[in-house]
């Protein structure tokens, strides 16, 4: 797990890493003015980056991590699926939109994530239809994302 | 003080409009703040989708009202059952839980409200009476002064959001990496955009606020599983006329209190500090000046006013930094800083010369807010103290689909839901391994006045900008910034202050 735990951090500190050097390579095809801000920060951003990949390398399989909040688990299992329904959430939302949406993916996270009852997940989907249609749409009178889908389906 | 300062306050207190969203943010800042877990940061993110479209004016006053009553709500789950609904109100389980454990809870709760109550109109007029002093120091900033300005601001929150200086600075500059996206305004050139038409603009601070706070709290949260409250057991009992003695308590301490709520407002004003410092200062400062010190810990009242006062006081005090100069006084701020700009409302110095109406408006709305808790809180403390109970599995999906309105809404692009997932899946694990988040919300607000002041700081002086008298003062305060923080290092001393109102 500790092995896992410094992979994750590694990699996280690369990423970081990456994003910087990433943005000095395309600030470079940019004209000298706007390029500028860029390699100002970008450059020093990758060089703290990859201090830190070294203090991190250093660092063995069982340095503490510092985690900002007290007791973050990191199990994979649980991480995949908080991930996962992450991206349940996106395809929900931009498929099909809040109205459509919403209400189906909160009733189903309700069911199957927090394993409530039937009779709550429907609750919930309702309760998130009428805060979606009734405040956004009939009260605020915005006009909300019909999702892609929706859009394709029914223009 | 003339009629500019109270015609805003005339106007709020005679528009039905604006006191009634104040009216409204009150139990809702009350239960963010008293629901453990929850807090003022994740209130205004989640409002995001609610003021949208709002008059300025109304937005901001909402947002500000609701933000400035959190620490109020914080002290009921503190006092009643010894866990602090937001991370300031952990000194107020100090001497609140003994109370209540000894049957004063009422006393307490009534203490913490006057304490809040006071501490917090304090505050506002702590923020007004530093007006007059600040606005002609804003006024003789150069580009020069405001280019180091925004990088002292990140440096110096870098260093108290986090162990790690290097993390703090990377972080706070990929948000200004972040906020140099889009069409680059000298040269009109397409900047990271990759050929998507909705980041010609930029990348919405909205999105990138709900994407590196709401998302990544909500993916703790499933992982983490359970509640998000770790409330257990029934809350201690009170009455209503015990309440009315801790209030008359405040009183009979008005020196602390004044003491306290000056001191928690100046901490406010200096950036990064936050309300853990404000309060647990205070308290200090509390068991230093009083008689008796021995009682302190054991359910002394005073060690009840004193973090409470603190704790509202300081959100004045952060206006300052907030609003004049665009630098967030706290972590709160940085995200309150997010939706004023979605509400068309841009902090810096240009508010002290044309936005002074709004500056007024904000002051009137924190007092108004903090008075009206009182009132409210006497009527509705006995149901928010069953909101300790409330379930985190139900309210993530709720959060999570809250999240995704506010980053469409703030442009109506759907291509910012799908940002809003890539920026809250680095904030997770930023998050995680103890990168601090604040100082990339910070980078992002202050980036595009960083590269403005630069760009017109070189064109008028070219890089002699940096020898300028006040310039060397930023340089000097930067690499005093950096310097202590190495000789924490060294000395294994580095403050574990996280950065968390």
């Amino acid at each position: 797990m500790s092995i896992m735990i410094l992979n994750a951090r590694f990699l996280t500190t690369l990423v970081m890493f990456a994003l910087f050097v990433a943005a000095c390579v395309l600030a470079l095809g940019l004209p000298t003015k706007a390029a500028f801000m860029p390699l100002l920060v970008g450059v020093p951003g990758a060089l703290l980056c990859g201090a830190q990949l070294i203090l991190d390398l250093r660092r063995g399989p069982d340095a503490p991590v510092e985690a900002d909040e007290d007791d973050v688990d990191t199990s994979a299992q649980s991480e995949a699926q908080a991930f996962g329904w992450l991206a349940l959430f996106a395809v929900a939302l931009v498929g099909f939109g809040f109205v459509a949406g919403g209400p189906i993916i909160v009733g189903a996270f309700v069911r199957f994530s927090s394993k409530d009852t039937w009779k709550n997940a429907a609750i919930a989907a309702g309760g998130t239809f009428v805060v979606l249609w009734g405040i956004f749409i009939w009260l605020l009178e915005l006009s909300l994302f019909k999702g892609l889908i929706v859009e394709a389906l029914f223009g | 003080m003339g009629f500019d300062a109270f015609g805003p306050l005339i106007n709020i207190l005679t528009t039905p409009y604006l006191m009634g969203l104040i009216l409204l943010a009150i139990p809702i800042g009350m239960f963010f703040g008293a629901v453990p877990g929850l807090g003022g940061k994740l209130g205004i993110v989640l409002l995001i989708p609610f003021v949208f479209g709002m008059d300025p004016l109304a937005g901001a006053v909402f947002l500000l009202a609701m933000h400035a009553v959190v620490h109020t709500g914080g002290s009921i789950p503190s006092i009643l059952f010894g866990v602090p609904g937001t991370g300031p109100d952990a000194a107020t389980i100090v001497d609140g839980f003994p109370m209540a454990q000894r049957g004063e809870a009422g006393r307490a709760l009534g203490a913490s409200l006057g304490a809040s109550g006071i501490g917090g109109v304090i505050g506002a007029l702590f923020l007004a009476a530093m007006l007059p002093v600040l606005r002609p120091v804003v006024l003789a900033f150069s580009p020069a002064e405001f280019f180091l300005l925004a990088l002292f601001g990140i440096t110096f929150i870098a260093m108290l959001s986090g162990r790690s200086l290097i993390k703090g600075i990377a972080v706070g500059f990929l948000g200004i990496l972040v906020s140099l996206v889009g069409l680059d305004p000298h040269t009109g050139s397409q900047r990271y955009t990759f050929d998507q038409l909705f980041l010609w603009d930029g990348v919405s601070v909205v999105v990138a606020v709900l994407g590196m706070f709401a998302i990544p709290e909500m993916l703790a949260l499933g992982v983490k599983g359970g509640s998000i409250s770790k409330v257990e057991g029934k809350a201690a009992r009170y009455d209503f006329g015990q309440v009315m003695q801790g209030i008359l308590d405040v009183f009979r301490n008005w020196w602390l209190t004044l003491r306290t709520s000056i001191i928690g407002a100046a901490i406010g004003a200096i950036p990064g500090l936050g309300g853990d410092a404000a309060s647990w200062l205070c308290y200090g400062h509390a068991v230093q000046t009083c008689k008796n010190p021995e009682n302190f810990g054991k359910g002394d009242v005073r060690g009840v006013i004193a973090p409470e006062t603190a704790n509202n006081s300081k959100e004045g005090g952060s206006l300052l930094p907030t609003l004049f100069f665009g630098v967030p006084g706290s972590s709160g701020m940085a995200i309150l800083i997010g939706a004023f700009v979605m509400l068309g409302i841009q902090p810096g110095p240009h508010m002290a010369l044309t936005g002074m109406d709004l500056v007024w408006s904000l002051i009137w709305a924190l007092a108004l807010a903090n008075l009206l808790s009182i009132p409210l809180f006497l009527a509705m403390a006995p149901a928010f103290s069953l909101l300790v109970y409330i379930r985190g599995a139900l309210l993530i999906p709720f959060v999570i689909v809250l999240a995704f309105l506010g980053s469409y809404l703030s442009e109506s692009h759907w291509q910012n839901m799908l940002l809003l997932v890539a920026i809250g899946v680095l904030g997770y694990f930023l998050k995680k391994f103890g990168w601090p988040r604040p100082p990339f919300v910070i980078g992002l607000v202050l980036g595009a006045i960083a590269e403005d002041s630069i760009h017109k700081a070189l064109a008028i002086w070219g890089p002699s900008f940096l020898l300028r008298p006040l310039s060397l003062v930023f340089i000097a305060m930067i690499l005093l910034t950096i310097g202590a923080y190495v000789w924490k290092q060294m000395k294994g001393q580095v403050a574990d202050v996280h950065y968390d109102t």
